[in-house]
């Protein structure tokens, strides 16, 4: 058998190092969230089944999402730390390649956590619902895995590359409704400066993070899937994954190793 | 120890990268409000668990979530749409989530009271008579409001004397002007 080449080599190391640990972690998680669904479906006085899908989506979403984050953060600082970034480098394998490889293995390890997710949900789900809404999750997990690897290049500490994370996925899911906020009559005085400085500085940043309220919503769980979202979520992770590659890129090129 | 150069390929995929997320972006229609789409709230015991013992966060949070979906910044259909009924429910509930707060008063009294369809109105007004009744002293300004949006607003002043004499029988710390209102 050919060898692989190195950067897909790196893909699968990755994978099958966090492959042998990753799914139980994720089966840990589905396996709380089922029973604080179940608890809660048990008090609800209607649409139990609903009540627990609805609660279960939500709890796997951000639950995958934060795991994913931090488990990304601390195995690439890990490799940093431990000087297994360098000696990748020090054979035939460039540092885009690594990074393609990391971002591939992670890639793969998100679509791992993805799946599960999906199959626990789908006792729950209408038709189609579990799979759109793990084939978004994986897309979401995806975006969240390539921010996270970026942002170790840029902070050299677990915590802090993990609160960047964090900071980036809640102001991505957040954005729109702040938005319709801001321009709503509570507000207030609108014309004044700083209101309009507030406005401006979201509406900016609207076009630089990826709009994640879109995603995964618990609501394909309940009342089924709306198929017309699906263009935008690949679409909107197919453009802000090639952001983050190349950030990730930049700082890993700028690192002296 | 100068850092390594940053290949031309690399500051390409950033640039290329960045360009495509605001064109997509501003290829996208701005956020817009849903007031069709209200769901019903969740019962009053899965809010508490759902809270995590901190049941005034949580209701701001659900008060925002709300407001998200009734504001209307430019064409579409308005919050004067909205099924008030189950508006009213959602009020009541994040009332009881935390009965200090004063934002669902408010957001019933300043803006869902102010809609131009009068069965709305009223029913608006008539939550706020209700809820004036659980704490007299903390929401006698939302009551006092609806007097007025009553009598001038809607021209009913048989109902506007009908909150006036609320106020004025409740008494305690309401002030003596608002309680003349009648």
């Amino acid at each position: 058998m050919a060898p692989l080449p190195p950067w897909l080599a790196v893909a699968r190391f990755t994978l099958v190092e966090e492959g042998r640990r990753l799914p139980w972690l994720v089966l840990a998680v589905a396996l709380t969230g089922l029973l604080l669904a179940l608890f809660a479906g048990s008090l609800a006085i209607a649409e139990a089944r609903q009540t627990e899908g609805a609660l279960l989506a939500a709890f796997l979403r951000l639950s995958l999402v934060l795991l994913l984050a931090l488990w990304v953060t601390a195995s690439q600082m890990g490799e940093i730390r431990e000087k297994r970034l360098e000696m990748a480098l020090a054979g035939p394998l460039s540092r885009t390649g690594y990074y393609l490889g990391r971002l591939l293995g992670w890639a793969s390890a998100a679509a791992l956590c993805a799946l599960v997710a999906s199959l626990v949900l789908t006792p729950f789900a209408g038709e189609g619902g579990a799979w759109l809404w793990g084939l978004s999750l994986w897309c979401e997990l995806i975006l969240i895995a390539a921010f996270s690897l970026a942002a170790t290049f840029s902070f050299s500490q677990v915590p802090a590359g993990f609160a960047a994370a964090a900071g980036f996925y809640l102001l991505a899911r957040t954005l729109g409704m702040l938005r319709v906020i801001g321009e709503g009559p509570l507000m207030g005085g609108g014309e004044a400066l700083s209101t309009r400085f507030l406005d401006a500085f979201m509406e900016g940043l609207a076009f630089l993070l990826p709009d994640l309220s879109r995603f995964t919503r618990a609501t394909w769980i309940v009342y089924g899937p709306e198929g017309g979202e699906l263009p935008f979520i690949l679409g909107q992770t197919g453009v802000y994954l090639l952001l983050l590659a190349g950030v990730g890129l930049f700082d890993l090129h700028r690192k002296s190793l | 120890m100068t850092p390594p150069a940053i290949p031309r390929h690399v500051a390409w995929v950033v640039g290329l990268g960045l360009l495509s997320q605001v064109f997509f972006q501003a290829l996208q229609p701005p956020p817009r409000a849903t007031g069709e789409g209200l769901p019903r709230p969740p019962q009053p015991v899965m809010l508490r668990l759902a809270s995590l013992g901190e049941p005034e966060a949580l209701a701001r949070v659900l008060m925002l979530r709300l407001l998200s979906l009734d504001y209307q910044s430019g064409a579409g259909p308005a919050y004067r749409e909205m099924d008030f009924a189950r508006l009213e429910e959602w009020l009541e509930r994040l009332l009881a989530l935390d009965p200090r707060g004063q934002v669902p008063l408010i957001a019933a009294s300043r803006l869902y009271a102010d809609v131009s369809d009068p069965v709305r109105r009223r029913r608006m007004l008539n939550f706020i008579h209700r809820m004036f009744h659980a704490d007299p002293a903390r929401r006698w300004p939302w009551l006092a409001h609806a007097v007025i949006v009553a009598r001038y607003g809607m021209g009913d002043p048989a109902l506007a004397l009908a909150f006036a004499g609320s106020l004025k029988r409740a008494g305690g710390e309401i002030p003596s002007w608002a309680r003349e209102m009648e």
